[in-house]
């Protein structure tokens, strides 16, 4: 691939043509087969630079593209391998993405303030270890990266802590259900905020067997 | 064709400036469900009343003797002996578990370290300190070696009939504090009533406590659900009160509850809260105490939450009150030859330090005085008989011995004031004749201050302030210029050492030396 990315292979065509049109045809006809060959090369040039445009600018906005609104209360059904979870959805709430993976799902809240996505991992995955990377790196043992550790009535054992970062805090937050599936849920809103929504990631934990 | 380029990009940038402008809807009006207020806050205490409130009376044991230190203080309300009692019983007990862990018993010292009035008090943050740096302060705890046992008392409200007041109580053995307590006493002068925090509560709220207690470190923690875990209707009373220590009552209703210092369960420690070194005092808001509160509690509150001016009732003066000279570190100032011109002032500045003291007075001057002798009685002194006119009784016959008590005996009464049961004999002079003729004891005294030979001011003060002994008996002019101008400074230095300045009969009380016929101290 050469810059721009028009392929290689086009470049060539257009110079071996050129080449051999001197030798074989007259030149009027050489003339018109030379411009063909030099309007299919830009052509191809130009489409492959566009796509590859397209993709670059389309990735980002197709995953947080606000594809569905719910009109009422709904479920979004997350698989993973042999795993499953029916994520609840309140009505007006919004889920991400354009072809979403299958493990995953990001929701914003009605307000637009308040971001969750939950990922559903797959069986044998450590919950620890996937905290951990969600968090950017193990806990040191202070107080500032102890992972908090609730356990419901219900069995489920949740490990949460908050991680700011700016004006934005991210609550990372590991869920160990009583069926062996384990989910990490991130929710973001602003650092401001964040006592204001905790009800709510509490409650989506709830909704979710974290709490009884 | 060449136009169909900026076109096809033209359409691509549309695209993508719509999907990345692209927002999820907002939905006007949505809120996230609000978050449950924790019902209690961690909340520090600050005393309420100040310690030197009229009518509060703040006593102070402070023993440096080696092996078994000690230093309590608590407030006493003049007059109300019931209450009074209930709480030096608290300071008995204190002494008698110290003296079980010393192994040394109890003996009244006054050792404190030249304390002013306001360190004699009850000290505002003192039952709040950690106990190192309580136990490394001289003004509340000795700095002698051994086991250490020391009270200290904040007051946190005086309103109406009621004192509150708020006692620590710290231990401590080989450098290492070994219990530290507290104990909110609700002191009724109306009644009598003397009761702890813990009274302030149903036992069957206990359990409903302990709940919002941990439902509210848990919400400060940041727990995702406010529940506790731990099932507190299985806590007996005995793990009930090793976790809250104390109950209080704030004069606008709140109810702050003292957990123990550590306090901790598995569930707080896995949402990362680190147990408090010290006490944690938790608040709770005046409308959620109502469903704790007991009937005890409640009418306590009323009268907290009135708040009237504190009214204690009238009080006996120092002289008149019933103390224990065993718990106590007593001492007799007597001033003898009196009355004179400066005797009114010695009664006005043992007045301003609920003061007692014991006059000997002589009659010639009682004739001139008669006023200042009712003063003295009325203001609870003792009078004692020091003859007519200050003879050597030894010289003199058996009726003229006679007539010397007699001739001042009816001064006295011509005062106004009962025929005194004790008399001093004019220098000191006795003999088995003389203390036959006058038929009652003989009051001398273990300290003579030699104030008539005009000592200078730190030789005067040196022998009154330093040289007595608890149960001793100090020897005064109020005669004497330099007695009168030095009496502040010696109010003021024993009690800094923590002498509760008495009457003789008072230091004697219960005593062998009672009912001796020649009383030189306690004993």
């Amino acid at each position: 691939m050469l810059a721009f990315g028009v392929p290689a292979v086009y470049v060539r065509l257009v110079i071996e043509s050129a080449t051999t049109g001197v030798e074989l045809l007259r030149p009027r006809r050489r003339r018109r087969s030379r411009r063909a060959l030099v309007w299919v090369g830009v052509s191809a040039a130009t489409a492959g630079l566009l796509a590859a445009t397209a993709v670059i600018l389309l990735i980002g906005p197709l995953a947080t593209f606000p594809a569905t609104t719910y009109a009422e209360d709904s479920t979004v059904h997350l698989q993973a391998g042999s795993q499953s979870l029916d994520l609840p959805v309140g009505t007006s709430w919004t889920r991400l993405g354009v072809m979403p993976p299958a493990d995953a799902a990001s929701l914003v809240s009605p307000d637009g303030r308040y971001t969750l996505d939950v990922t559903l991992l797959p069986s044998g995955t450590v919950l620890q270890e996937a905290l951990d990377r969600a968090a950017g790196g193990a806990s040191t043992g202070d107080a500032a990266t102890f992972w908090k550790s609730e356990r419901s009535t219900g069995g489920v054992v949740a490990r949460h802590r908050d991680i700011v970062d700016g004006d934005t805090t991210k609550t990372l937050i590991g869920l160990e259900r009583p069926d062996g599936t384990s989910v990490v849920m991130i929710a973001r809103t602003a650092s401001g905020d964040v006592d204001r929504y905790r009800p709510l990631t509490a409650s989506i934990v709830g909704s979710l067997g974290g709490t009884p | 064709m060449t136009g169909r380029r900026p076109l096809a990009v033209s359409v691509l940038v549309v695209v993508a400036g719509v999907l990345t402008g692209c927002a999820a809807p907002v939905t006007a009006g949505w809120e996230p469900p609000s978050a449950d207020s924790p019902l209690m806050a961690v909340t520090t205490v600050s005393a309420a009343a100040p310690a030197k409130s009229g009518g509060i009376d703040v006593r102070l044991l402070y023993s440096a003797a080696e092996g078994s230190p000690s230093a309590l203080r608590w407030a006493e309300i003049p007059g109300a002996a019931a209450l009074n009692s209930a709480l030096r019983d608290r300071a008995r007990r204190a002494l008698d578990a110290h003296a079980g862990v010393s192994g040394v018993a109890y003996v009244p010292r006054a050792d404190a370290p030249k304390l002013n009035a306001d360190q004699r008090g009850c000290i505002e943050g003192s039952t709040t300190r950690p106990a190192s740096e309580l136990l490394a302060d001289p003004v509340l705890a000795p700095q002698t070696a051994g086991p250490i046992v020391v009270m200290t008392c904040e007051i946190r409200a005086a309103v109406g009939s009621v004192l509150v007041q708020t006692l620590r109580t710290v231990t401590a053995k080989d450098g290492g504090v070994t219990s530290d307590t507290e104990e909110t006493v609700y002191a009724d002068s109306a009644n009598g009533v003397v009761m702890s925090g813990r009274d302030l509560i149903d036992a069957s709220a206990h359990t409903e406590l302990l709940t919002d207690v941990v439902s509210s470190l848990r919400i400060e923690a940041g727990a995702f659900e406010d529940a506790p875990q731990e099932d507190f209707s299985q806590w007996d009373d005995a793990r009930f009160d090793s976790a809250v220590t104390d109950i209080a009552l704030e004069a606008d209703g709140s109810l702050d509850v003292t957990l123990a210092a550590g306090f901790t369960l598995p569930e707080l420690e896995d949402l990362g809260r680190v147990p408090a070194e010290r006490p944690l005092v938790m608040r709770m808001a005046p409308q959620h105490a109502d469903g704790v509160l007991s009937a005890n509690g409640r009418g306590m509150r009323a009268v907290l939450s009135s708040g009237a001016a504190f009214a204690p009732p009238a009080a006996p003066w120092r002289g008149q009150e019933d103390i224990d000279c065993n718990l106590f570190a007593c001492l007799a100032l007597t001033f003898d030859d009196g009355p004179s011109v400066h005797t009114a002032g010695i009664l006005d500045e043992l007045k301003a330090r609920r003061a007692a003291a014991t006059f000997f007075v002589q009659g010639v001057n009682v004739v001139n005085f008669p006023e200042l002798v009712k003063r003295e009685s009325d203001e609870g002194h003792q009078i004692g008989n020091h003859t007519w006119n200050h003879p050597d009784l030894t010289t003199k016959s058996d009726e003229e011995i006679r007539g010397q008590m007699g001739r001042d005996d009816a001064a006295i009464k011509n005062a106004g004031v009962a025929a005194p049961k004790t008399f001093r004999p004019p220098y000191g002079a006795y003999n088995d004749r003389v203390l036959a003729a006058v038929g009652r004891p003989a009051v001398l005294w273990s300290v003579d201050t030699l104030d008539w030979q005009q000592p200078d001011d730190a030789t005067y003060l040196s022998r009154a302030i330093d040289q007595p002994k608890p149960g001793g008996i100090v020897l005064m002019h109020d005669i004497q210029a330099v007695t009168a101008r030095l009496v502040p400074q010696i109010l003021d230095g024993t009690l800094s050492r923590g002498f509760t300045l008495v009457t003789v009969d008072q230091v004697v009380a219960g005593t062998s030396a009672a009912k001796s016929r020649v009383i030189k101290s306690r004993g």
